[in-house]
């Protein structure tokens, strides 16, 4: 199943790197690809595919893909198929931290990277170490105290990037455009940062498939089998803020992929995490492709933020997910 | 071999004291089965002497070391607690359910051993769901749900064996199979079991000691003619009964007198 995941969203790459302003066969990629064929393309082809599409391909797969995952890290830890990747405060640093980067002219570029992705990382990852801090004081943190800590957490951070924003308006076009998300504007150093993070991520939260199964059970019975509850929440929380913060710093806030990726992966391949988390990374890749595609056709040769997108055709699929899942339900 | 011993143990939620100063020891090869009223603290001793819960003071301790002093692992390859109730809702097969019984055996990574295969399959058979292993949890009855983590239980293979209502709303066969295995098992393995069961005959067919709870202490312990008397039964149930002898087994049969005035 997982193979046939991949094989789609293969053939979905493809289908991305073909469409576009100048139109290039799917044959003379492959031949390119698979065959070695340098002369299966044009020079032009090339540079395009190169130095615009591959990139953005591989970003968009990369972004989907660490969502898909940082969301069965998150429904995981809450054991609430409500959770997405941004419940306990990412986005709301994201946010906070893009603002500050643009207000404050943060221009620079570390390794390649951009000064305001960096910033939008470091804001996710503060905001989670802050609402995970205040979640565990005393060690006897439940899941719901985590949950509270994170709204608390994210409204104050929200309040912050508003008063910014309202006090330097001149900047609230720039820092809208990056946050309603976008696969548009990254190079390969983008490509490179984004990749290492979410294999990272993947490869940690992937060693933890079987403790997460056995969280299923909920917490008294996962810790009367062995399950050390603050090490295994802190590895949770850590695994899927990585795989959430490259997400954000390379596309800005994309919502619905993380939420709905995991649902489809589990209703393809089942609750065992030991496939359900590369399974979600394959959805998540593919919604983020085919959502890159509308984005940059629907208005061609303008381009819609894909953020906006994800939600406007993530959400009657998944309100189709959920009644067909009721129905399914009521029955048996 | 390991014992299990609870020393001054007392809980309470928050101002309610629920076990004041319970003491008790439980021997390996031995089925220890606790009875008491509702609410007499009979789960919460089970959880104490688990680490589920920590009690406000006294000490619970393994082959004569600190429950506390053991990592959750080791203490998972120690103590299998079979609770009450449990997070019903996830879409996990009744095999991989009772295969994570193995976690404190595997680790994070390592596949099923020869022995593991085994184990989950002989604990499978035990409870009589070998048929039904592909089958979802979600779609299990109350009864098959209870002996599915019963089974999980037995696949942990640990010296010290917690059961919080094993036979709970199975029927008449399982009920006795159930007891008779987690007897067996005992003897066979030299376990130390501990149960709580309302039934007081059931009590006294399969467990070597009863413990009676009540007034937030143990008010008994000892074999079942000692702790099944007319007066330790109204003092613990508030409930009058006679006494005869089991027609078979010759073990105490309680007879509840009804109207109970």
């Amino acid at each position: 199943m997982i193979a046939i995941a991949f094989v789609c969203l293969l053939t979905l790459s493809i289908l991305s790197m073909v469409s576009g302003a100048v139109p290039i066969s799917p044959f003379g990629i492959l031949r390119w690809i698979v065959g070695f064929q340098p002369g299966a393309l044009t020079e032009t082809e090339r540079t395009i595919l190169m130095q615009l599409r591959l990139p953005r391909v591989l970003t968009a797969c990369l972004v989907g893909g660490s969502l898909g995952i940082a969301g069965v890290g998150f429904q995981g830890l809450f054991r609430n198929p409500l959770a997405d990747p941004y419940v306990i405060g990412a986005s709301s640093g994201a946010g906070l931290g893009v603002t500050l980067a643009v207000v404050l002219g943060l221009h620079t570029t570390m390794l390649g990277l951009s000064g305001v992705a960096v910033s939008a990382a470091i804001g996710s990852l503060l905001a989670v170490a802050i609402v995970f801090a205040i979640g565990s004081i005393g060690r006897s943190s439940s899941t719901l105290t985590l949950l509270l800590a994170g709204i608390a957490v994210s409204s104050m951070i929200n309040a912050a990037a508003s008063l910014l924003m309202y006090l330097n308006d001149n900047s609230l076009v720039v820092i809208m455009a990056w946050l309603m998300g976008s696969v548009s504007t990254n190079g390969w150093s983008m490509v490179m940062a984004t990749g290492i993070a979410s294999s990272i991520s993947f490869g940690f939260l992937w060693a933890m498939s079987r403790p997460m199964d056995l969280y299923l059970l909920g917490e008294s019975t996962s810790q009367s089998l062995g399950l050390d509850l603050f090490r295994f929440r802190i590895l949770l929380v850590v695994g899927s803020t990585i795989a959430t913060a490259a997400a954000v710093a390379a596309a800005g806030i994309i919502g619905f992929v993380g939420l709905i990726a995991p649902h489809i992966a589990r209703r393809l391949i089942g609750p065992r995490h030991v496939w359900l988390l590369p399974m979600s990374a394959c959805v998540g890749a593919a919604i983020m492709l085919m959502a890159d595609v509308v984005a940059r056709t629907i208005v061609a040769p303008a381009e819609l933020p894909i953020g906006i997108l994800t939600a406007l055709l993530g959400c009657p699929f998944f309100l189709f997910l959920l009644l067909s899942r009721n129905e399914s339900h009521e029955a048996t | 071999m390991s014992d299990l011993a609870a020393d001054a143990l007392t809980f309470s939620f928050s101002e309610r004291l629920v076990l004041d100063r319970v003491t008790m020891e439980m021997r390996a090869g031995e089925v220890v089965v606790l009875l008491g009223a509702n609410g007499a603290g009979k789960t919460t001793l089970l959880q104490s002497l688990c680490r589920q819960l920590r009690p406000n003071s006294g000490t619970v301790a393994v082959s004569k070391r600190d429950i506390h002093l053991f990592s959750r692992r080791s203490l998972a390859r120690q103590i299998a607690f079979m609770p009450q109730h449990e997070n019903r809702q996830s879409e996990l097969t009744v095999y991989d359910v009772v295969s994570l019984g193995r976690t404190p055996h595997r680790g994070w990574w390592a596949p099923f051993s020869k022995e593991d295969v085994r184990v989950i399959d002989d604990s499978l058979q035990a409870t009589g769901l070998s048929d039904m292993k592909d089958r979802q949890v979600t779609q299990l009855s109350g009864g098959e749900w209870r002996r599915m983590i019963l089974a999980r239980a037995i696949a942990q293979d640990a010296p010290i064996l917690l059961l919080d209502e094993p036979t709970a709303g199975l029927d008449l066969k399982y009920q006795f199979d159930v007891l008779d295995r987690i007897r067996r098992m005992a003897k066979e393995r030299n376990l130390v079991v501990v149960v709580t069961l309302h039934d007081l005959n059931h009590a006294a067919m399969f467990g070597d000691r009863l413990a009676l709870l009540a007034e937030q202490s143990l008010i008994a312990i000892g074999t079942a003619r000692e702790v099944l008397t007319p007066s330790l039964i109204r003092r613990a149930f508030n409930f009058a009964v006679t006494i005869m002898d089991h027609p078979i087994y010759g073990t105490p049969f309680v007879v509840p007198m009804y109207p109970s005035d």
